[in-house]
């Protein structure tokens, strides 16, 4: 058996936009091993959002997963009907947190409706007829705790406004782990919480997936959050992979000019009094990307290659995947 | 390093700022149903000319209603603030409005602070014609190039409006804008939140050449503790509406003795690898400033909190080398009891 959960082969996807069409993921191969945290880290507009989206099939209408193939426990996601997805995979066997509980959420509906009614949808065969509704409401009341909320069989009657930011993130967890999914999706869960509150959350996070034993795909533009919590990182460029490693030596020993210039840019307590890496230029738009490698404008090390074609995301020994020329023989 | 004699630029005493939330005109003229929101309560500490002090906290700690209560942006309830010795809240509008030239600020989201039907430039010379500081439009003119200069934007820049700058580029609009009288202080609250890492450093990189060029001082207001710690010589930790902790950053980051410093200083997800850090995860979250625990207002929250922590509220107090601490289990020579 395969221990790789989820491939995903050359993946590219554009949106057609007024200004053209703007390729936000290009020809991306990556992969999730069994009960593995994968990280991706990028900075805003990387096209990290976009590939999640595009795993759970849930790319607004201007965007079209345009080549590659996406291999969930064999099964190419990307073939399957829409029922089948929603009766077989998200929900189930995938599942996704967003940044913000609040748009996730529906503002109208109880808490515990909303939980209950995952379990309504995807575990109903499983339930006795006779007092159905107690043991969806036992089922959801049960996560609840497990995530941390305290009174769980009265807080199932609260609103969404009733919760705080925190809990409602909290709610949005029990959500995606009642099924049991192999796979979570986490889209920058903990970006819009404070510190000491996502502290609780990422330990919540930690213990959860132990214990379920799910594979995470942990999407974040925070280093520091990225480190803590993946096994393995991928950074992401304006649409590309770039580098691809485990955690520990990635952020040890960046090897991509991109991931070096980003963790340059980092300030702390060490930095005081001296001045922080920069990266000349920006992101370059992505209806405009420039020929060849996208970093090369702003790359200290561009050679004239870099301008011609685009490198290739190539394995080295080391277990790591670069793509850039420096390393390319 | 500064001298001991020399009077600090601002000193902020017992600083308290209340808001009051009521469900309409008839607890405002009775008082019923009227509830107090504890924002700011009797905060203290001074800032020396040419220093950056940082001011950290979570939100709703009372942080950016501290900023703007130093400029009288809002009024605050009670307290002293002195500007080079004189009491801010003392002042006559006429005079404040001098004062005014001395010190401004970098507001955090510049979406919602350009006007968004007003040019970078008209923006930028807004503060120039108010104050009446340049007379002529070519002054003027060649002023709002100097400054998108200084701010490290193109003078073409000037005629273009705020949605065609990105979130790095509106910042710095709001810099040049600030710095448009020349002032000696600017409160800059939470000028990199939002923004992406190399962005933020470039932000953090540019206020750092301004304050050498202009002789700025700071107060830096933000919630993420990377950025203070690089930028602030010396930083406050609030916690609703309270300072925990008071020091050089050098010392708080090395040895926080505060619980509350301690427990957010370990949350801080840090780029270290292999390192880890033994963590300190509170629980619950923070009370309501409505309603604000007796004593000490952390002890809810504290996992060493004790009976009198609940009875008293506790001082800050000097535990040596300007280091002071508001927390009842630690001595006077900053040891945890």
């Amino acid at each position: 058996m395969d221990e790789r959960l989820l491939r995903a082969r050359d993946l590219t996807v554009e949106y057609s936009t007024c200004r053209g069409i703007a390729r936000a993921v290009d020809n991306v191969s990556f992969d999730i091993r069994e009960g593995e945290v994968l990280g991706l880290v990028g900075e805003s507009g990387c096209g990290k959002t976009t590939l999640g989206l595009s795993v759970m099939r849930l790319l607004p209408r201007t965007g079209k997963v345009v080549q590659g193939e996406i291999l969930f426990k064999g099964r190419n996601l990307l073939n399957l009907a829409e029922r089948i997805m929603n009766k077989e995979i998200r929900g189930k066997e995938i599942a996704m947190i967003i940044q913000d509980p609040l748009h996730a959420l529906n503002p109208v509906f109880k808490i515990g409706t909303q939980i209950t009614d995952v379990l309504r949808f995807h575990k109903d065969r499983g339930l006795s007829p006779h007092g159905k509704g107690v043991q969806l409401r036992n089922g959801a009341a049960k996560m609840l705790e497990e995530v941390g909320i305290a009174d769980p069989a009265e807080r199932l009657t609260d609103y969404p406004f009733q919760f705080s930011g925190g809990m409602n993130q909290r709610a949005m967890i029990a959500m995606a782990f009642i099924c049991n999914p192999a796979l979570l999706i986490a889209d920058e869960p903990t970006t819009a919480l404070d510190v000491t509150i996502e502290a609780q959350i990422l330990e919540l996070l930690k213990g959860l997936v132990e214990r379920y034993g799910a594979s995470v795909l942990y999407i974040t533009h925070d280093l520091g959050v990225i480190s803590e919590i993946s096994d393995r990182v991928a950074v992401m460029y304006a649409g590309n992979i770039v580098e691809y490693a485990a955690t520990t030596p990635l952020f040890e020993d960046p090897r991509h000019p991109y991931t070096e210039a980003l963790l340059r840019c980092l300030p702390g307590v060490e930095t005081q009094g001296k001045r922080l890496g920069t990266i000349p230029g920006r992101v370059p738009e992505l209806t405009k990307l420039p020929k060849g490698c996208k970093f090369h404008p702003r790359c200290p090390y561009v050679k004239e290659i870099c301008k011609e074609r685009p490198p290739r995301l190539l394995e080295m020994a080391s277990g790591r995947s670069i793509a850039c020329f420096r390393y390319e023989r | 390093m500064k001298k001991k004699d020399r009077a600090p630029l601002v000193e902020v005493q017992g600083l308290k700022t209340y808001f009051y939330k009521g469900k309409g005109i008839l607890s405002k003229v009775f008082g019923k149903g009227l509830r107090i929101v504890h924002a700011v309560d009797d905060v203290s500490f001074t800032i020396e000319e040419g220093e950056t002090f940082g001011l950290v906290g979570e939100s709703g700690c009372g942080k950016t209603t501290v900023g703007r209560s130093i400029l009288r942006l809002v009024e605050p309830t009670a307290g002293k603030i002195l500007f080079e010795g004189q009491n801010l809240l003392e002042l006559s509008k006429r005079e404040m409005q001098k004062f005014r030239r001395k010190a401004q600020i970098v507001i955090q989201d510049p979406r919602s602070s350009l006007n968004p039907r007003m040019a970078a430039g008209e923006i930028i010379a807004e503060p120039l014609r108010i104050h009446g500081v340049k007379k002529y439009e070519d002054e003027i003119e060649d002023e709002v190039a100097r400054l998108l200069e200084t701010v490290g934007l193109s003078s073409r820049d000037a005629d273009k409006y705020p949605h065609a700058f990105s979130g790095g580029q509106a910042r710095r609009i709001g810099v040049a804008r600030a710095l448009a009288l020349r002032p000696q202080f600017i409160v800059a609250d939470e000028p990199t939140s939002g923004l992406d890492v190399s962005i933020t450093a470039a932000i953090l990189g540019l206020m750092k050449d301004l304050q050498d060029e202009f002789k700025l001082t700071y107060l830096w207001i933000s919630h993420n503790l990377h950025v203070v710690k690089h930028i602030s010589g010396r930083i406050a930790i609030m916690y609703l509406g309270k300072t925990a902790e008071i020091g050089r950053t050098q010392d708080i980051s090395e040895n926080p003795i505060h619980p509350y410093t301690q427990a957010l200083f370990s949350a801080i997800p840090t780029v270290n690898p292999g390192q880890a850090t033994e963590k300190i995860t509170l629980k619950g979250e923070v009370p309501s400033p409505i309603h604000p625990p007796s004593g000490c207002r952390f002890r809810t929250r504290c996992w060493k909190a004790g009976e009198k922590c609940s009875r008293e509220k506790p001082e800050l107090i000097d535990v040596g080398g300007g280091h002071y601490v508001a927390c009842h289990l630690v001595s006077q020579d900053g040891a945890n009891l």
